[in-house]
């Protein structure tokens, strides 16, 4: 058991990574700029250290999914990120994927559970 | 906010030039909101130690930094496995027989010294040189594929025909290996003999050392004729039986306890004639390299053709199968 951190923390990593991605499109419905989105985020339960979450930010941009504008607020200057048309249509095709996936692993977890009672049940 | 400034000319210097200015714009806005937020919390300014307590939670600024680059490999996942291939083969065919032969010369012939592609090899640096030589012009030259990002071309053209056939049973034995084992005993054997004259360089001559004449003559000439014999009914029958992988591994063993006296009875070969003392030079180093690789492809074998005895399969690794040359 001593080796499972490693490989839990691998899994979980990369779970994660995508699940990230999803979160900040759908956060970004609404324009945000980078520290209220992580802070928004982490209100949902999704916490994202800076140094992720703006290559992410990047990335997406860099992908037609995001636009963003530098403008001045509270007498500084700050990056604002908005979903792109691209990136409404990606954000409502991976919402349908993911409800999709949820309701496999659901399945799959309450057939595992009905599966581990009937063999404690036929063990009794 | 001196610490600050500090940092983030630290995470730019590690950033490209033309991302530079708005990363680190976009990194400091997010640094300032956060010290912020704990100033409102405690309703009064961070004081120096506590902003460098935040910005070493940030983490090292190089680490910072190498987010925003895009993954690089100096030789990525799509050529690693031949660059690996390639590392491989080298350490097979260059560096090992090397490392034999300089033993070798170190336990018989401690003054003397192995004259490799690189240089005269004098000690055992020298032989580390030599193939972090090898290992960097691989490296080199692949990293240099990879960069012309020619990788998943080269890879997506080779298929799985010329990759090679599926090795199907481990009982059959290669009939292209047993016809050069016997053509190559068969002509070393004419030669020894001295039944066929092979052409050699005009107003030179070419001989047996005194010792490998007088001593080694038969043991070698049988060496050969078993090795012939070997390869003709292994070519005509192409199977391993346990009394086949018998017969082959007396003559491994025959072979390795012959060859190694050939190469304690240095020079092996004597050349009379115009340019003799280079030519027999590099003929006998070009012998105790050809040697010692035999030598270690016969212990190879030995060791194969006792698993065989055995009743076990020769082992699936391609690196033993080389080695055994099968």
């Amino acid at each position: 058991m001593a080796n499972d951190s490693p490989a839990f923390d691998n899994l979980r990593l990369e779970l994660r990574r995508g699940c990230l991605a999803l979160a900040a499109l759908g956060e970004l419905v609404v324009e945000r700029y980078g520290y209220t989105l992580r802070q928004t985020l982490e209100e949902h339960g999704i916490s994202i250290d800076e140094g992720t979450l703006y290559p992410l930010l990047r990335r997406l941009e860099t992908q037609g999914l995001l636009v963003s504008e530098w403008r001045e607020e509270d007498r500084r200057k700050k990056r604002f990120y908005l979903l792109s048309a691209a990136g409404r249509r990606t954000l409502e095709r991976l919402s349908a994927e993911w409800h999709a996936l949820d309701g496999s692993l659901k399945r799959i977890f309450e057939g595992e559970t009905d599966g581990r009672s009937r063999a404690l049940s036929a063990r009794r | 906010m001196d610490v600050l400034e500090r940092y983030l000319r630290a995470v730019k210097f590690w950033l490209p030039k033309s991302e530079r200015s708005d990363i680190a714009l976009e990194l400091s806005e997010d640094i300032r909101s956060e010290i912020e937020d704990r100033e409102k919390t405690l309703g009064r300014t961070l004081n120096v130690e506590e902003v460098r307590a935040l910005l070493r939670e940030r983490g090292n600024p190089l680490l910072v930094a190498e987010r925003y680059l895009p993954e690089r490999y100096v030789i990525g996942p799509a050529l690693y496995p031949l660059y690996a291939l390639v590392l491989r083969s080298v350490m097979l065919c260059y560096a090992v027989p090397w490392l034999c032969v300089w033993l070798v010369a170190r336990v018989f012939w401690p003054g003397s010294h192995a004259v490799t592609s690189m240089g005269p090899l004098f000690g055992l640096w020298e032989l580390v040189q030599v193939m972090a030589i090898q290992f960097g012009v691989i490296t080199l030259t692949f990293a240099a594929v990879e960069r012309n990002n020619a990788a998943a071309a080269i890879v997506e053209r080779i298929v799985p025909s010329e990759v090679g056939t599926l090795r199907k049973d481990r009982h059959r034995i290669p009939r292209a290996n047993s016809v050069l084992e016997a053509v190559f005993s068969l002509a070393f054997l004419s030669w020894w003999l001295g039944i066929a004259r092979f052409p050699a360089l005009p107003d030179t001559t070419i001989a047996p050392a005194p010792f490998v004449a007088h001593y080694l003559y038969w043991p070698l000439a049988l060496l050969f004729a078993a090795g012939a014999a070997i390869g003709i009914v292994n070519a005509l029958a192409p199977e391993w039986s346990p009394r086949r992988a018998l017969a082959r591994f007396c003559v491994d063993v025959l072979g390795i306890v012959v060859l190694v006296a050939v190469l304690a009875a240095w020079p092996f070969v004597q050349v009379t004639g115009s340019g003799s003392e280079i030519g027999m030079l590099a003929l006998n180093w070009s012998l105790a390299v050809t040697i010692a690789i035999v030598v270690l492809s016969m212990a190879v074998r030995a060791v194969v053709d006792l698993r065989r005895l055995r009743g076990q399969a020769a082992p699936d690794n391609w690196f033993v199968l080389a080695l055994a040359g099968e």
